[in-house]
């Protein structure tokens, strides 16, 4: 199965083109992730999303989460393997505890009005005659109801997910371990060579070798050729082929660089790890430092959503992040509660008291004024569907009804209003970055990192093989 | 020649242990080359002075979240807005209202570091040495919170963030040096260096001799030049503000928490292999508490029992430099940094594979456009 180029993605594609990129012009032909396809209900499908790659999805496009156990500083939260899920149809009002010195029983924010986990996270029901297909499989709620499971796990939609293939209930590229344990999204197994992972970043879905270093081509070679000479062998590493491995697999291909040394090719370009990244380096797994070097360029399976127009990539003593027309950086809310059900507390439709204690100690005006919104001009719109312009109640901070009075048409990542910080004074400026609660990943802000040198991509990251 | 063999023995622990038997000797003889030398910083911790009866904490130490934030609503607030949210936003914004809670500083005037002002001062301390006058206010909040003493859970930690984590690489390059021993005019520049540092056998000692390529790209912000004099080995030099890098294994991934120290300056013993001494300056209150919580959010400050909105009313209590120019408020607190560093050979990135790092990152981030 392949899902070919979206509109959306047409400019990006166009723009390296222009940059006469061999990888740009392959890109092109296949952007989009390949994937293997396995045995599923009759009413789930395979949607292509832009940053989290392939994603399992109900019929209307509403892509499907798990909830995988997981423990905390104090206990665990999560649905256990085979067992009955615990995301219920009960209201939870009281706090569990998870993260010291905080006891548990304390009333949460806004108790009353609190939605339920399964209002939060829909259920996907299985039909009293639904047959286990695959991976797929059924389990009884509390209520009697029959819930699908994927790999053992029940398996949800979201209800903060409003558009089809746009997941943004929870996002691959924001868990750390303080995060509290966020839903996952579901797919199925990106189709590369075992010797390959695909890695998701805001920049791409790129290539990375499973034991760490990113995947690299280069404008020298040629389709099926390598010209990568002895200097060129001095900095760079053939990902070598096992003799069994097949001449050609989807997008795949080997190559003879002498007799009996194959190279992998994707999209028909032999394809290199730069020795200096290290395979033991924790810190470093997949630094982007290959692509500093002129005609070499990350292989992206497919490259990530355009930034809104006017925005710009700053550089920080880190890395790369995302910057408002002005070059202020920008950030983002992520917060999970600390119930048992640990609903995200970081949406517009939802309660504001944890962003409110993080931005202004609780002090809605004082908010705006330290982490002001990203105000869209007008008519401004986003060509993708991880950004967007959204109108938000300032006194509230939540969704503003259509056509109130002093609402605001701010921009937003992933459904999310973005902030710029008070105390950034000049472009590549990152005050606002990891504050808050567990370093801002628990309740609090972070920049929306473009290339960090320094691990982002380490544990946050899923990778796909 | 042994420069080449030093480098080499980057690549293999094997070859790093056959060279570091002889290798002092031979650095010895080479690392002052074009009038420069480099070291990178292996060690870094506060300069905190303990007695084994604890005597500098008449009072006891501190106590820290776990033991404080039952009492921090009188009332007995049952809330997480109340408790949690109500902490977490106190530490992000302190207030300056005085202390709910009593705090333990350091009597005594006893302590370690540097004369900054090059005044005696009835605050300052004096060295166990005899030497007075020393400016080190920050050991006088911090020296009865357990986290900060040698055994906590900070001092710990810090030496190994700052030689482990590559986000900290620290290098100083001497330049302009004649001698090692004396010489009156030499140049100091800060950078941070991009190389993991060149260890024993053990993998917790650190050898001279290894090289470190400086950081133009993303380090641009730590660079500073700094003039300075060696008298018999001693190297002093002016005082200027300085950011250092200064992440943790918890901000690997998660922040970046510099830290900004006004008029700093260093006061090092040099020599072919060795730079070992202080550096001293002002920590900036507001950076610092920041910095403190970024490094260590809540649940981790309870190890080292550190209760930041107490820590941040202490300092701003006790802070001894660079008044606000509006309120005449003092910003700033004295502080000295224990320190160790060990030669390396510099290497400097060359005018082609900046521009070449600087091109590409436009093509880079031009994928997002």
């Amino acid at each position: 199965m392949r899902v070919f180029l979206s509109a959306a993605f047409t400019p990006i594609v166009m723009a390296v083109l222009a940059c006469g990129s061999a990888q740009a012009q392959s890109a092109r032909q296949t952007p989009v992730d390949a994937f293997i396809p396995e045995p599923m209900p009759p009413s789930v499908r395979v949607v292509q999303t832009e940053l989290d790659g392939p994603l399992f999805a109900d019929a209307a496009g509403k892509v499907f989460y798990i909830w995988p156990a997981k423990g905390q500083r104090v206990g665990r939260t999560g649905d256990e393997m085979g067992k009955a899920p615990n995301c219920e149809d009960t209201v939870i009002k009281v706090s569990a505890g998870t993260m010291p010195p905080y006891p548990a029983g304390l009333e949460l924010p806004e108790a009353d009005t609190r939605p339920a986990c399964t209002q939060v996270w829909p259920p996907f029901l299985a039909a009293n005659d639904s047959k286990p297909v695959g991976q797929w499989n059924i389990v009884s709620r509390a209520n009697g109801s029959k819930q699908w499971t994927y790999e053992g796990y029940p398996v949800y939609t979201s209800a903060l997910d409003r558009e089809a293939a746009a997941p943004v209930g929870s996002a691959r590229i924001r868990a750390k371990g303080d995060s509290g344990n966020l839903r996952e999204p579901i797919g199925p197994l990106a189709d590369v060579p075992a010797q390959f992972v695909v890695v998701s970043s805001q920049t791409g879905r790129f290539l990375a070798r499973v034991d760490g270093p990113v995947v690299y081509t280069s404008d020298k070679d040629a389709p099926n050729k390598s010209n990568c000479d002895k200097a060129c062998l001095g900095e760079w590493q053939p990902v070598l082929a096992a003799m069994a491995a097949p001449q050609s697999r989807g997008e795949w291909g080997v190559i003879e660089r002498s007799p009996g040394v194959r190279q992998w090719t994707f999209r028909k370009m032999p394809v290199y790890t730069r020795i200096a990244d290290s395979v033991d380096d924790k810190y470093r797994p997949h630094g982007f430092d290959g692509s500093d070097k002129p005609g070499w360029h990350i292989a992206y399976v497919r490259l990530g959503p355009n930034i809104p127009k006017g925005f710009s990539i700053q550089d920080t003593t880190r890395g790369q992040v995302v910057a408002d027309p002005q070059g202020r950086t920008v950030y983002t809310h992520a917060c999970i509660d600390d119930a048992a059900d640990m609903q995200p507390c970081d949406h517009p439709n939802q309660t504001q008291a944890y962003r409110y204690a993080v931005c202004g100690h609780s002090d809605p005006v004082r908010c705006v004024k330290n982490f002001p919104y990203v105000i869209a001009e007008k008519g401004a719109k986003s060509d993708n569907k991880t950004w967007s312009v959204v109108s938000i109640d300032p006194a509230s901070g939540k969704f503003a009804a259509p056509g109130q009075a002093g609402a605001l048409n701010v921009w937003a990542f992933r459904d999310r209003p973005i902030y710029t910080f008070i105390r950034d004074k000049a472009p590549g400026d990152l005050e606002g970055d990891a504050w808050g609660e567990m370093n801002g990943f628990r309740n609090g802000f972070h920049a929306i990192w473009m290339r960090d040198q320094f691990g982002l991509f380490n544990e946050e990251t899923r990778r796909d093989q | 020649m042994t420069r080449t063999l030093l480098r080499s023995a980057t690549v293999g622990l094997g070859v790093a242990l056959a060279i570091s038997a002889g290798s002092s000797a031979s650095v010895a003889e080479t690392a002052l080359k074009n009038r420069s030398i480099g070291y990178v910083m292996y060690h870094e911790n506060r300069s905190i002075y303990e007695t084994p009866e604890k005597k500098e904490c008449p009072n006891g130490f501190n106590t820290g979240p776990s033991e404080q934030i039952p009492l921090w609503t009188p009332g007995g607030n049952k809330t997480v807005l109340g408790t949690q949210l109500d902490y977490e936003g106190e530490v992000l914004f302190p207030g300056t209202s005085e202390d709910r809670f009593p705090f333990n500083y350091v009597t005594g005037n006893v302590g370690l570091g540097l004369n900054l002002d090059g005044k005696v001062g009835p605050n300052d301390f004096t060295s166990p040495d005899g030497e007075r006058g020393i400016d080190n206010q920050f050991y006088r909040v911090m020296g009865c919170v357990y986290n900060y003493r040698h055994d906590g859970n900070t001092s710990i930690n810090f030496p190994r963030w700052r030689s482990q984590f590559p986000y900290n690489v620290y290098v100083i390059e001497l330049t302009d040096v004649d001698s090692l021993a004396n010489d009156p005019d030499v140049t100091v520049t800060t950078y941070r260096g991009t190389d993991n540092l060149l260890t024993d056998a053990t993998g917790m000692g650190y050898l001279p001799g290894g090289s470190q390529t400086i950081d133009m790209r993303w380090g641009k912000k730590f660079i500073q030049k700094f003039r300075g004099k060696i008298v018999d080995g001693m190297l002093t030099t002016e005082a200027k503000d300085l950011i250092v890098p200064t992440g943790s294994y918890f901000t690997a991934r998660d922040g970046i928490p510099d830290i900004l120290y006004r008029d700093m300056r260093f006061s090092l013993k040099v020599n072919e292999t060795d730079a070992v001494g202080y550096m001293g300056g002002y920590v900036d209150v507001e950076n610092w508490i920041i910095h403190s919580y970024k490094t260590r959010s809540t649940p981790l400050q309870i190890y080292g029992q550190s209760l930041l909105p107490s820590i941040y009313r202490a300092m701003r209590k006790m802070a001894d430099g660079h008044p606000d120019p509006e309120t005449g408020a003092n910003t700033t607190l004295s502080t000295a940094l224990d320190v160790k560093f060990k030669q390396v050979f510099v290497k400097h990135p060359d005018d082609a594979v900046a521009s070449a790092g600087t091109n590409a990152s436009t093509t880079l981030a031009s994928a997002g456009n």
